[in-house]
């Protein structure tokens, strides 16, 4: 089995959708320096074993224990507070991995693209980003975006649900918006019962 | 006289004997007429036959000259390369593409198409190029690189996000008659090119109209000063008309009718038209059946560079093969081109073209010409046939070898190589190891990319190169046990009732099937397991617990499933499906783990990704789509599972063979009587599947292990490949389990934990559930 980290039940902070970079506040800039060390940690004790262009993704498990157990301690969280003493300050998971410089630009040049009225261009240009990293949730949420402009709406609940498949669990922002756009797409199809579904999911996650 | 005037025109010119029998027969019923008006009569007569003739012949011309010339073929060109600081691409792959594009490596970068290298730092001068989505212009960059690949790319001081390096032209879809070409234009001739033409062909192109007196003279007197045929007479205009318009008849009335043409064609077009003309219809070899003409095809043919990028001895010597491109054929006749090559250089000289240093630099060069079909296309003919099948879903064969479209496509040309090095060194270290004859086994390779279904490269046998039967495509074989992940799959969907750790039953089978047939599998061991968990089934590749299992999710479950993974063709869900009765295409099997790669959404493989006409408009995208083929947590739990069939089970032997840390998911297939040897399998961006069998359909004497499974191995660790990262989508949960499927405290002793679907983790509690402590979190996080 691969490298993982445990994080117990705590939940990290979200980033905001759009807002890919976190935000260059000073406390933004020292989590992402506690993210790498710990990540680069971690890397080093499994042998290393990915790419260096963008920070690995790691296996994330959340272990629930037992029924029985979990009923039985209340000292389970006190354990996990110590755990959190060995590790530096406790990191918020990155919601998402950062994207390279590459794929920034394109993401940049889809947008101007389709600020022009030039789908095929942005959907040219968000192709092109998914093949150098096609596991990025937000760029499958932004072709869906563009196809929802286009109005094909099938693919835009297929290319949304994909998005949702390769989301972070605690990226629960770009999972609403990609409810949301299922909605809209299903609502576009006429199937108000599937629209209203999408929207109560986009909600619960709000 | 009306009569007489008419009847040649309709017969034509061919029989002028019958005209002048015709004019005595009517002197002798006229005889008052005077010899005066006889003369008179002939000389109006000829002068309309050979105007009306010229007239007829005009027209020839015109309908050859005007509208589209030639059938131009589709060209196919690879994948661009894109080139970005964190590219996962090595010094050695850089190269490689460098060449396959026809670069040149020099001292100092100072024109488009060159490279230097120092160290890790590469300098390229990349070439214009008109993509589907826009125009690049050309550029010099600085390319860092270390040993994970490009670190940095700047222009000037400039960092630079992004860039692609164009495409190679990996071939071409021509015609029935099996002329290809690539057209140029005459802007983009060559001054040397032009300059050795005249030198050698037809010095005096310029001044003469059409037909050179003065050279023809000058050639008879030099043929008879040799006593045999040295020099020819006629000018680039009448060879034009030759190859153009006439067959290749060799007749004094060809001769007139020749020269007759050339005086129109040079008449009513400008020098530069004829220019352009003569260079893209000259035919410069022959490469089985296929006929290079023109000098734009034959740069890519003979340098694997475009036209304008060639130097003074490389034009020299496709001037040189206009004489006779078979005889001075330069890879099976070196010296006699080289001969001819430097009598061009020596012509050039002679008459000013170039200085005497050019020429004495020029001749001292090599050939410099590349390997046999070792550049240019045709080197990649399983993945042309599959680009020209897709193709001919929407386009007329005719428009595809006559139209001059540009097909972009999915083929790395990088892994395609390393694909068909993979399939020919290790099938023949099997033969030899395994003492089987020399060239029976045969194989074929797919490489996918995992999140969209782009084919990166087929190998449709182990002579990559010869377009014979196409294994990728074409071999339809039973699969074997690759078609029990989509047993293990259907099962995993209902997390009510399976999870990887539910105990399932390995005992026998013995049925009947609706043929009235007794089926009774046996597993490989031909032992029975008893009650095994799900997981270890799969990655045991357990014949009778999967048929077990098959059948308690039903048959229809399962077709419905693979169905949905994408298969496409009929099949019939009988039992015997579950051990893998099924027949399929490596490309088949490709979609199916396709599908599974990328978590359960179906993307329908593609090899093209846009068709441009000849001016750049584009005609069709290829979009990617993709398609929920199955709930991406129960995909997640199979592929974890799949996981372990490469580090535990049937496929663990693949483990040696990759490199340290490269996670993949994969599985052995091996059908009766060994006869198919199959492995598919994939990382976190590439899916590869691995046939190897014999075309005689006999046994190979080799399992999916022993067989495919080592070719797989050996092309993936040829390539990069992101490891599988195993990141559990949303709705799974983790819990420790112990061997007999007990939920237990992960500081038992052999417990283990598995992904659940939430909910469907087991309720039945271990003996041991004490509280964990720090120590079991440590052994959390290393596991």
């Amino acid at each position: 089995m691969a490298c993982s980290i445990r994080l117990g039940r705590w939940r990290p902070g979200l980033t905001k959708m759009g807002n890919r970079l976190m935000a260059e506040s000073s406390f933004a800039v020292l989590w992402r320096a506690c993210a790498a060390a710990s990540l680069a940690l971690l890397l080093s004790a499994c042998g290393g074993m990915s790419r260096t262009d963008t920070p690995a993704r790691v296996e994330e498990r959340t272990v629930v224990p037992p029924p029985e157990q979990a009923e039985e301690t209340s000292e389970e969280t006190s354990s996990e507070v110590q755990i959190a003493a060995y590790t530096p300050p406790a990191q918020p998971q990155i919601a998402r991995p950062q994207p390279n410089r590459a794929v920034t630009a394109l993401m940049r040049r889809a947008d101007e693209q389709r600020g022009n009225g030039d789908l095929d261009g942005a959907s040219a240009s968000l192709e092109r980003a998914l093949r150098i990293a096609p596991e990025d949730a937000v760029l499958w949420h932004e072709l869906a975006e563009v196809r929802m402009v286009q109005q094909q709406h099938h693919l835009v609940v297929q290319l949304a649900s994909k998005s949702n498949a390769l989301a972070s669990p605690h990226d629960s922002t770009l999972r609403s918006s990609n409810w949301r756009l299922i909605a809209k797409a299903r609502r576009a199809q006429g199937d108000a019962s599937g629209a209203r579904d999408a929207d109560r999911r986009a909600s619960s996650l709000n | 006289m009306a009569t007489k005037k008419k009847r040649p025109a309709r017969r034509g010119a061919a029989r002028p004997a019958k005209k002048t029998r015709a004019r005595k027969a009517s002197r002798r019923r006229k005889k008052s007429r005077s010899w005066w008006k006889a003369g008179v009569g002939l000389l109006v007569l000829s002068g309309l036959l050979i105007g009306g003739y010229s007239v007829y012949l005009g027209k020839t011309v015109r309908v050859k000259f005007e509208g589209k010339r030639w059938a131009v073929p589709a060209q196919i060109y690879a994948r661009p390369l894109d080139l970005y600081s964190g590219a996962n691409i090595s010094a050695e792959q850089l190269k490689a593409e460098l060449q396959f594009l026809g670069y040149r490596k020099v001292a100092n970068v100072s024109a488009p198409a060159q490279w230097a290298q120092k160290g890790g730092r590469f300098n390229i001068h990349t070439r214009d190029f008109t993509f589907w989505d826009g125009h690049d212009p050309g550029q010099t960059v600085t390319l860092d690189t270390n040993a994970s690949g490009i670190t940095r790319i700047r222009s000037g001081r400039k960092e630079v996000d992004l860039l692609r390096l164009e495409p190679a032209l990996v071939g071409s879809i021509y015609p029935a008659h099996n002329e290809d070409r690539v057209l140029v234009q005459r802007a983009e001739l060559p001054d040397d090119l032009i300059n050795g033409l005249l030198a050698v062909e037809d010095r005096r192109f310029f001044e003469h109209a059409g037909v050179d007196l003065r050279g023809i003279a000058r050639a008879l007197l030099a043929n008879i000063r040799a006593g045999k045929t040295v020099q020819g007479g006629s000018t680039l205009t009448q060879q034009l008309v030759k190859n153009f318009i006439l067959t290749s008849e060799r007749s004094v009335s060809r001769k007139l009718n020749e020269a007759l043409m050339a005086l129109i064609v040079d008449a009513r077009y400008s020098k530069d038209e004829i220019l352009e003309a003569y260079a893209n219809e000259i035919f410069l070899g022959q490469e089985g059946g296929r006929a290079i003409h023109g000098f734009g095809l034959g740069a890519h043919f003979y340098f694997n560079r475009p036209l304008r990028e060639l130097r003074l001895h490389e034009t020299a010597l496709l001037v040189g093969l206009v004489k006779g491109a078979s005889f001075y054929n330069p890879r099976r006749q070196p010296k006699r081109a080289l001969e001819r090559r430097n009598l061009v250089i020596e012509r050039m000289e002679a008459q000013g073209f170039v200085t005497r240093e050019q020429a004495d630099k020029a001749r001292q060069q090599k050939l410099g010409v590349t390997a046999r079909g070792a550049a240019h296309g045709h080197r990649v003919p399983a993945f042309v046939d599959l680009v020209r099948r897709q193709l001919r879903r929407d386009y007329r064969e005719e428009d595809l070898t006559s139209e001059g479209l540009r097909i972009f496509t999915t083929l790395d040309p990088w892994v395609q190589q390393r694909a068909a090095a993979a399939l020919s060194k290790r099938l023949q270290r099997i033969e030899k190891g395994r003492r089987i004859d020399s060239g029976s086994l045969q194989g074929a390779l797919v490489v996918v990319s995992a999140q969209n279904g782009e084919v990166q490269a087929l190998v449709g046998g182990r002579d990559a190169g010869f377009a014979g039967f196409n294994r990728a495509l074409d071999a339809v074989r039973p699969i074997g046990s690759l078609v029990k992940p989509a047993v293990y799959l259907t099962a995993l969907s209902q997390p009510g009732k399976y999870t990887l750790s539910t105990l399932i039953e390995d005992k026998a089978v013995d049925m009947t099937l609706p043929g009235g047939q007794r089926w009774q599998p046996n597993n490989y061991d031909r032992q029975l397991h008893g009650a095994v968990p799900l997981h270890e089934a799969l990655s045991r590749s357990l014949n009778l617990a999967t048929v077990n299992l098959g059948m308690d999710v039903g048959l229809k479950a399962v077709a419905s499933t693979l169905r949905a993974l994408g298969v496409g063709r009929d099949f019939d869900a009988f039992p015997s499906l579950l051990l893998g009765a099924l027949s399929l295409s490596p490309l088949e099997v490709a979609q199916i783990y396709q599908s599974l790669a990328a978590g359960g959404f179906n993307s329908p493989l593609r090899a093209i990704r846009a068709v441009l006409d000849v001016d750049h408009e584009q005609l069709q995208r290829y979009p990617l789509t993709v398609t929920q083929a199955a709930d991406p947590a129960a995909v997640f739990l199979l592929t974890r599972n799949l996981v372990e069939v490469t580090e535990s089970g049937t496929g663990a032997g693949v483990r040696r063979l990759l490199p340290k840390g490269l996670q993949v998911a994969g599985k052995t297939g091996t059908t009766n009587d060994l006869r198919d040897s199959w492995f598919a399998g994939f990382s976190a961006d590439r899916v590869t599947v691995a046939w190897v069998g014999r075309d005689d359909n006999a046994s190979t004497g080799l399992t999916g292990a022993s067989g495919a499974m080592p070719v797989w191995a050996d092309l993936m660790r040829s390539i990069d490949n992101v490891p599988l990262q195993l990141t559990p989508p949303p709705g799974i949960e983790y819990h420790w389990v112990d061997g007999a499927g007990r939920l237990s405290a992960e500081t038992c002793d052999g417990v283990v934990a598995f992904p659940y679907i939430a909910g469907s983790q087991p309720a039945v509690l271990s003996d041991c559930t004490e509280k964990q402590g720090l120590g079991g979190f440590l052994n959390g996080l290393f596991d």
